[in-house]
């Protein structure tokens, strides 16, 4: 396929605050391609340099086999064979529907005002609003206004659309009219760049994700591979939603009511119920007791304080409603599966009835002890 | 609501009437003892012993304290007070200053004076200093040098020698003649006498001034070592103040308004600034109040009006009127004598020349007789002389055309003696006659800055004027009489014989209607090409004032600043007597840039404003569009700032049209100006001023109409509202 736009090296900083820092990557005709990223991480900014709303401070972008950053590069033809639909609409308001349709043809590419008109009620038909064509944009509900923006941007019969985010705006009873405008023009084979936050439409209706963090294009992919089989943690952590909470135990003398305030806090702030913070802390307890063991308590106690304590972290994906805990601990301290063997079995008992998995694997010189909460 | 407005009406007009009765108390007063000014309103000044001789002689009084006698006088004049006490010699300067105050009564009471010391010692050097001087009859000769020119009588000077140090002398210098201020420096009496004793103890004086009051504080508590400010020594002030022997014994006089004692009725005269009556006003009129006019026509206006009772009016001028108004009268006549001049610049001495040699032919041939006699015998019926072609160029004269029958429009032209005169003038040297007509002081400001070449206005020649301008010879001179007005100021008839009555006077007579009509088609024209130059010029103001270029963006505040900053009258005269005064632009021209520059200062930032307010997404589609920025702004950033600014330019745009009505002070007759004319031949100070007002209005509301109606094309949806 032949690639429309190409992006080497770009990189754009506001003053002294870096937020492209090296982006590369291809676009090719036919393609859908989704950004997504957590906030801040300078997708809007990467569209926006596509058309150069925003100018960028280092690289290159070819579009169609012209430098579009040189002198003599004719932007305003290149931006109007790319269209780009804004989070907050940014329809004509001083102009009748129609007219904001028709304003683009006629004063820039010569169409006749009847031509214009006729393709503007195609269009408005297309996008559901042949009824509104009269009507000036602060009469519509958001939905409408971006439908009618997205058939602005076709009136100009653009090559690539460029999407920033089309539905943050909207109310949810709102988001799936648009999308469903946007599914249709995929379907079209129409080219698109999307910034959203709608993972689910994103993995429907993408050939292709982009997921960007620290000023780079972080993993790139189809979505599947992203969506079910992310390559690097911190895609993960965004796909999954994950949110975490760490503590460190250094010795048996660990401070056992400031570990729970911990535990008991990063619970609330995630509306867990109050059966889960039982279950998490007496999971906890139990799993202490056993590193803790009265048996050789003073041995092992030396063996996890010269191997650096042991690692609490607790992982709650909102996406899979999943709560697991991890204890991380040097692996010259014997398993506590088989210090459960060995003791009265009761902390194992209550560890058991309480997940759903218990695992122990190798990590470098450390082993980890992995404990599925129980929905 | 309607409720809360007749409240508020009750309220004025119950205040009215009490402030009305109030003055009416006021002149009933009558004084013909000492007794009646037991229980009226006292001033004395503070901490004197007057203030103690008020609060025991007369208990029943209110007495107000001030900090001098100057103080006192002016504020008898307001009427806040009913009298005053002050002593003799000072009580003598102030009744000189102002004619319309009287001693009335000479001695009240007497006292001795003395010197405060806080230390014994001293006193006695200075006793035995004083002892030395009054019999040599020194301070006998000092005294009276004081007492009979208080105000030019010679401080010596005296070198003080430093070896002892300093004497802090405290003092209050605001009584003349012991002690006050001239050209800066401490003078009087009591000053000579205590600088003659540090003479004599060889130290130098340090004098500190300090309100009346606190002398003796200041002298307790050693910040002075010796106090003089016309003190009376008293038992009580001995407790704390070692005196020295009386040097002066003064006396208190009593002095209240001259219509309190003479009973007769207060009587308000007018009088022509500038005039010879001016000068001698306070001779000859000692217990009138005194009204100034810049011209005649004002001061008859105030005659008719019954704001003066007299008026001070040429001979000729007082025929004229008393042919027109029957109700005049001559109560005395030959007050004085006045001329009057022509005028230029002080470097065009040249023409006055000129008008000299012409004013002698015409004397001679008795022409100037002749024409005299037809102005002020017929002023409404004169033949004005033909105006001239003139092949050497153009005169420029400056009048005022509201000097009836000297200089006054007819017709819609000025006519009148003086303007005849000055036609015949023009012819003779050869020139065509253009008048400018102007305020009194705006004719003056442009013969002083050339904008005219010679000024005719029945001018009379006083001493600052002579500094100021060339003059020529008197081509008039008159005796002036006192006159009044017979007819009270309520006329009979019924108020809608009186409205058409005025209307006739005003509107119909001499076709004024036509006046008015081309008075408002100047202001229409002004008030138009002013909103189209401002309006283009706030457009470019506005873009330099968003650009990107430093050097636009700060000219462009600067010049905002400084447009904004400036009254706008101020920036009119700057303009047509100063930036302008070399060019040969028609007021018009001048008033117009004037305001256009004017106008864009305020309407770059209501652009401005209404630019930015709108959402910069509207911007950012339009150019993802592909418009470029001058597109984007032309098809859709300025259509929604228009229907934006259109509210608060619509403000400004009649805003404009109304000030439109300062040019008259830049000889334009504009709508203003024509209801001034009109009201100096009628007289009629109501029915001008409601009818230019009702115009004004009109005008504006036209105008609002036709914005309106721009708005409603831009705005659609407003239209649908």
């Amino acid at each position: 396929m032949d690639a429309m736009i190409k992006v080497e090296h770009l990189s754009k900083k506001f003053d002294d605050l870096v937020v492209l820092k090296d982006i590369n990557t291809t676009i090719c005709k036919g393609e859908v391609i989704s950004i997504i990223g957590p906030s801040g991480t300078g997708k809007s900014t990467f569209l926006r340099c596509l058309n150069l709303l925003e100018t960028p401070t280092g690289g290159r972008i070819v579009i169609n086999g012209e430098d579009i950053l040189s002198p003599k590069a004719d932007v305003n033809a290149m931006r109007q064979k790319m269209g780009m639909v804004f989070q907050n609409f940014n329809l004509f308001d001083h102009l009748t529907i129609m007219d904001n349709l028709t304003i683009g043809p006629v004063k820039l590419l010569g169409v006749k005002k009847e031509d214009a008109v006729a393709r503007g009620k195609e269009l408005l038909q297309m996008v559901g609003l042949a009824a509104k064509a009269n009507s000036f944009p602060s009469e519509l509900s958001g939905g409408q206004k971006q439908r009618v923006a997205i058939a602005r941007c076709l009136s100009m019969n653009p090559e690539i659309i460029l999407f920033d985010e089309p539905t943050s705006a909207l109310d949810p009873t709102m988001v799936s009219e648009v999308l469903g405008v946007i599914k249709h023009l995929a379907q079209e084979g129409m080219t698109m760049a999307i910034v959203t936050h709608e993972m689910n439409f994103a993995k429907d209706v993408s050939s292709r994700i982009l997921y960007m963090d620290e000023g780079i294009i972080y993993e790139d992919g189809t979505p599947d591979e992203i969506f079910n089989h992310p390559k690097k943690e911190k895609t993960r952590v965004f796909i999954h939603r994950i949110r975490n909470c760490r503590y460190h135990i250094e010795d048996k003398d660990y401070d056992f009511y400031g570990m729970n305030n911990v535990i008991t806090t990063f619970c609330e702030k995630h509306f867990f119920s109050s059966n889960q913070v039982q279950s998490i802390l007496l999971l906890v307890e139990e799993s202490l007791q056993l590193y803790f063991d009265k048996d050789n308590l003073e041995q092992r106690n030396a063996i996890i304080k010269e191997g650096g304590g042991i690692e609490l972290s607790i992982d709650y994906s909102e996406k899979e409603e999943e709560i697991v805990i991890y204890f991380t601990v040097t692996n010259n301290l014997p398993s506590i599966l088989k210090t459960s063997e060995s003791s009265d079995g009761l902390s194992m008992t209550i560890i058991s009835g309480l997940t759903s998995s218990v695992e122990e694997d190798d990590v470098g010189d450390k082993t980890r002890f992995i404990m599925k909460v129980k929905k | 609501m309607l409720r809360k407005l007749f409240r508020a009406f009750l309220t004025i007009v119950i205040v009215q009437s009490a402030l009305a009765c109030s003055n009416d108390k006021k002149d009933t007063i009558r004084l013909e003892s000492l007794n009646d000014i037991s229980d009226k309103r006292i001033a004395v000044v503070m901490g004197t012993t007057q203030d103690d001789y008020a609060c025991k002689t007369f208990p029943d009084a209110v007495i107000s304290r001030y900090e001098s006698a100057s103080d006192m006088a002016i504020s008898l004049t307001q009427g806040q007070v009913d009298a005053f006490l002050a002593d003799g010699t000072e009580a003598k300067m102030i009744v000189e200053e102002y004619p319309e105050l009287i001693i009335f009564e000479d001695r009240v009471y007497s006292e001795l004076f003395g010197i405060g010391f806080g230390d014994g010692t001293l006193r006695d050097k200075f006793n035995i200093f004083l002892g030395k001087i009054k019999e040599s009859g020194q301070l006998q000769k000092i005294v009276s040098k004081w007492e009979n020119n208080p105000r030019d009588a010679v401080m010596p000077d005296f070198d003080f020698s430093k070896d002892n140090g300093s004497l802090k002398i405290g003092t209050n210098p605001v009584m003349m003649p012991f002690e006050y201020v001239r050209d800066g420096r401490y003078v009087g009496l009591d000053i000579e006498v205590v600088s003659m004793f540090c003479k004599e103890i060889q130290m130098t004086p340090e004098f500190s001034n300090m309100p009346f009051g606190s002398l003796i504080a200041a002298l307790s508590s050693g910040k002075v070592d010796l106090i003089c400010s016309g003190i009376t020594i008293t038992p009580e002030r001995q407790k704390q103040v070692k005196f020295s022997e009386p040097y002066y014994e003064s006396k208190t006089s009593m002095i209240t308004l001259k219509k309190y004692v003479d009973g007769s009725r207060h009587k308000v005269i007018g009088v022509l600034m500038g005039s010879t009556q001016d000068f001698l006003a306070a001779e000859l009129f000692p217990d009138a109040q005194l009204n100034r006019y810049e011209n005649a026509d004002q001061m008859v206006l105030a005659l008719k009006e019954r704001v003066c009772d007299q008026i001070v009016i040429d001979d000729i001028r007082g025929e004229v009127l008393i042919d027109i108004y029957p109700e005049f009268k001559y109560v005395s006549d030959s007050l004085a004598a006045d001329s009057v001049v022509v005028v230029s610049s002080l470097q065009n001495r040249a023409i006055i020349d000129r008008f000299n040699l012409f004013l002698e032919e015409i004397e001679q041939s008795g022409l100037l007789d002749s024409i005299s006699k037809q102005w002020f015998v017929n002023p409404s019926g004169a033949v004005m002389p033909p105006i001239p072609d003139g092949k050497n160029g153009i005169l420029k004269i400056g009048t005022t055309a509201e000097d009836f029958p000297y200089s006054f429009i007819r017709d819609g032209k000025p006519a009148g003696l003086d303007v005849d005169m000055m036609v015949r003038f023009a012819d003779y040297i050869g020139k065509k006659p253009e008048f400018q007509i102007n305020t009194f002081s705006g004719m003056i400001t442009s013969v002083l800055t050339r904008k005219v070449d010679i000024a005719a206005n029945t001018i009379m020649p006083t001493e600052e004027r002579k500094k100021q301008m060339s003059m020529s010879e008197p081509y008039l001179k008159y005796n002036s009489g006192l006159m009044e007005s017979q007819k009270s100021a309520v006329s009979e008839g019924t108020f809608f014989g009186k409205v058409k009555e005025s209307f006739d006077n005003n509107i119909v007579k001499e076709r004024r209607y036509l006046l008015i009509l081309n008075g408002l088609k100047v202001t229409l024209i002004i008030s138009l090409l002013s909103i189209l130059l401002g309006t283009i010029l706030g457009g470019i103001i506005c873009a330099m004032r968003m650009s990107k270029n430093a050097i636009a963006r700060i000219t462009a505040k600067v010049y905002i600043d400084i447009l904004r900053g400036i009254p706008q009258v101020v920036l009119l005269m700057l303009m047509f007597y100063v930036v302008f005064s070399s060019v040969n632009l028609s007021g018009v021209i001048v008033a117009s840039i004037t305001f256009a520059m004017n106008f864009a200062a305020y309407v770059a930032e209501m652009f401005r404003t209404s630019i930015e307010s709108i959402s910069v997404g509207q911007k950012e589609a339009g150019i993802a569009l592909g418009f470029s920025k001058i597109k984007t702004f032309i098809y859709i950033i300025m259509p929604q700032a228009v229907r934006r600014v259109l509210p608060v330019y619509k403000g400004e745009f009649i805003s404009l049209v109304k000030m439109t009505s300062i040019v008259g002070y830049i000889a334009v007759q504009d709508l203003t100006k024509v209801g001034d004319i009109i009201r100096s031949r009628t007289f009629d100070a109501f029915f001008p001023l409601i009818f230019i007002a009702i115009l004004y209005f009109l005008l504006a509301w036209l105008l609002t109409l036709l914005l309106n109606l721009v708005e409603l094309k831009t705005v659609p949806q407003r239209g649908k509202e």
